[in-house]
């Protein structure tokens, strides 16, 4: 697993991809900074993190799936899908050392943000609690493992697509919206509200991570009531898909064969 | 013993036949050039014992295990090199050697700047691939085929791009290795002069046949060099040439050609001495090596 690891570490050492974490940083920040002035100088790092959440997860989503679509589509750009091929490779561990990737990825966007923002507020007056920070760097990595996880199925279908990166964006994009087209279902609300929590990987996420918040911060803070449908529930879910991807993916890898 | 053999190998595509019952056979230590026309399924029928294209029928076996499709346990043992090559265009020389050797896990020390040294990299191992020449991305691959020691090495025109002293020099190595390690080489190649100089064996490829499979030797006896003579009268030259000079070595080509193969025979005195006896020569000529010519000759028949 180490020498696989290694590999996509020299490999990203020069193509830098990580980089793509700068700018989802830096373009989360200018959500913050124009947020800043709404919160007292009493209030913290945490509620900045919470009346922005939403944006923050969304942009997050958006380049962890960039990531994982471009270090899938390099070995096919380059061909080096058939080197490694005829290595050949153990396909479990490739995956996973491309997953180890994403979540470092995913940590390193949030805890960019954690940190430059703690900086911001300390620059312009504001007390920065010990303990706001390592509560928001827990969640921050999380957030970064459960993305990291939503992104196995991108995976998958950037796998699938091969060299075709503008099909693979498409149809992660479908797979992304689609989460948020289950609320237009014509079921009822307790219905699809069941189905977005448990049937779709964001869902599993979104849960997963409302139950963390709930258990960890205060709702004055986070202003978040107990979730309704089961953690557990979602943690399955999420698991279940991973799984499905993974497998997906060495099937696709072992029986990497052109025309 | 068998390194690699095939079975009736057989690829179809759009309802084409690219690969047709090809059954060849490469032994322990040996090498064998593969040789064919641009076109003639080298890359495909290689692809196809590497895994990395579909087989429609027949078998691949590597050291007398069928190779089932999805198992790549064995490729491990082998060195590859393809037309098409793949390499991070971002990463240095060594440092792409460095990933695939790290993947394969190897452990030996200085295993990647050895690999540069034998093909010589290792003054551009700092440069970046897109930045390299062909010749320089050619040599990069067979440092990649070589990196881990295997004992198979499958080659598609390794020396395409190459320049005459590079040509050389690898192909000294490839004998050495094969020689000294009893590394078994499968190469491809539109040359067979070139590939003449190191194979053991060569196998000839026309439109996705395998028309010839012999070993160096068998082919060179039948390209030797010789004299050609037409004479009036075949089988009076020929028991002149064994009672007066005791030539064995020659063959009847027809009624009126002989092949002789002892290139010592005295032209003036043999057309002398058969003018004497009645027999008359109406040409005689000196057959060239010509292995080119016997490749063009085969390739065509297979076409027609």
């Amino acid at each position: 697993m180490g020498n696989y690891f290694y590999a996509e570490l020299i490999k990203e050492k020069r193509e830098k991809h990580l980089f793509l974490s700068v700018i989802c940083a830096a373009i989360i920040l200018f959500v913050y900074i124009s947020d800043l002035d709404r919160i007292s100088k009493q209030g913290g790092i945490v509620d900045l993190y919470f009346n922005n959440v939403l944006i923050h997860f969304f942009v997050t989503l958006i380049f962890v799936a960039m990531y994982a679509i471009v270090i899938i589509y390099d070995e096919f750009k380059n061909n080096t899908i058939e080197q490694l091929s005829v290595i050949p490779i153990s396909q479990g561990e490739f995956v996973l050392a491309k997953f180890i990737f994403v979540v470092i990825f995913s940590i390193a966007s949030m805890m960019m943000i954690t940190a430059l923002s703690t900086v911001l507020m300390a620059i312009t007056g504001y007390v920065i609690n010990l303990g706001d920070i390592l509560v928001l760097v827990m969640l921050n990595v999380a957030d970064g493992i459960l993305l990291a996880l939503v992104a196995f199925p991108i995976m998958l279908i950037s796998m699938l697509c091969r060299s075709q990166i503008l099909i693979a964006i498409v149809i992660n994009a479908v797979y992304i919206f689609s989460f948020f087209m289950i609320n237009s279902l014509p079921f009822g609300q307790d219905v699809t509200e069941k189905i977005a929590a448990y049937c779709h990987p964001l869902g599993n996420y979104a849960l997963i991570h409302n139950w963390l918040i709930y258990k960890n911060i205060s709702t004055e803070i986070s202003m978040l009531l107990q979730p309704k449908q089961s953690f557990w529930l979602a943690l399955i879910g999420i698991g279940v898909y991973v799984l499905i991807s993974y497998q997906g993916i060495k099937a696709v890898l072992k029986n990497n064969r052109g025309r | 013993m068998n390194v690699l053999e095939t079975v009736n190998l057989q690829k179809e595509y759009a309802g084409h036949i690219v690969i047709n019952n090809v059954s060849m056979h490469v032994s322990q230590g040996e090498i064998y050039g593969l040789i064919g026309r641009n076109g003639a399924g080298k890359t495909t029928l290689m692809k196809m014992i590497l895994g990395l294209t579909d087989i429609t029928s027949g078998q691949v076996k590597l050291w007398g295990v069928e190779l089932i499709q999805g198992n790549r346990k064995t490729y491990s043992r082998i060195g590859s090199h393809l037309d098409v090559q793949g390499f991070y265009p971002e990463l240095s020389a060594y440092e792409n050697l460095k990933v695939f050797s790290s993947i394969r896990g190897i452990t030996k020390k200085k295993a990647v700047e050895s690999a540069l040294e034998k093909v010589g990299l290792l003054s551009e191992q700092n440069k970046k691939y897109k930045k390299f020449s062909l010749g320089m991305k050619k040599r990069l691959g067979l440092a990649n085929a070589i990196v881990h020691e295997p004992e198979f090495l499958i080659l598609d025109e390794p020396t395409n791009g190459l320049d005459p002293i590079g040509i050389s020099e690898f192909r000294e190595y490839l004998v050495k290795i094969s020689k000294e390690n009893s590394i078994s080489i499968m190469l491809s190649s539109h040359m067979l002069t070139e590939v003449s100089l190191m194979a053991d064996r060569i196998g000839i490829l026309g439109q996705g046949k395998l028309i010839v499979e012999k070993t160096i030797n068998e082919i060179r006896a039948i390209n030797r060099k010789a004299l050609k003579i037409s004479v009036t009268n075949v089988e009076k030259a020929s028991s002149m040439l064994e009672s007066i000079w005791g030539i064995n070595d020659y063959e009847v080509l027809s009624d009126t050609y002989i092949r002789v193969f002892d290139l010592n025979l005295d032209r003036v005195s043999f057309a002398q001495k058969l003018a004497e006896n009645g027999v008359g020569i109406l040409e005689i000529s000196m057959e060239k090596d010509d292995l080119e010519n016997y490749f063009k000759s085969l390739v065509q028949k297979s076409s027609v």
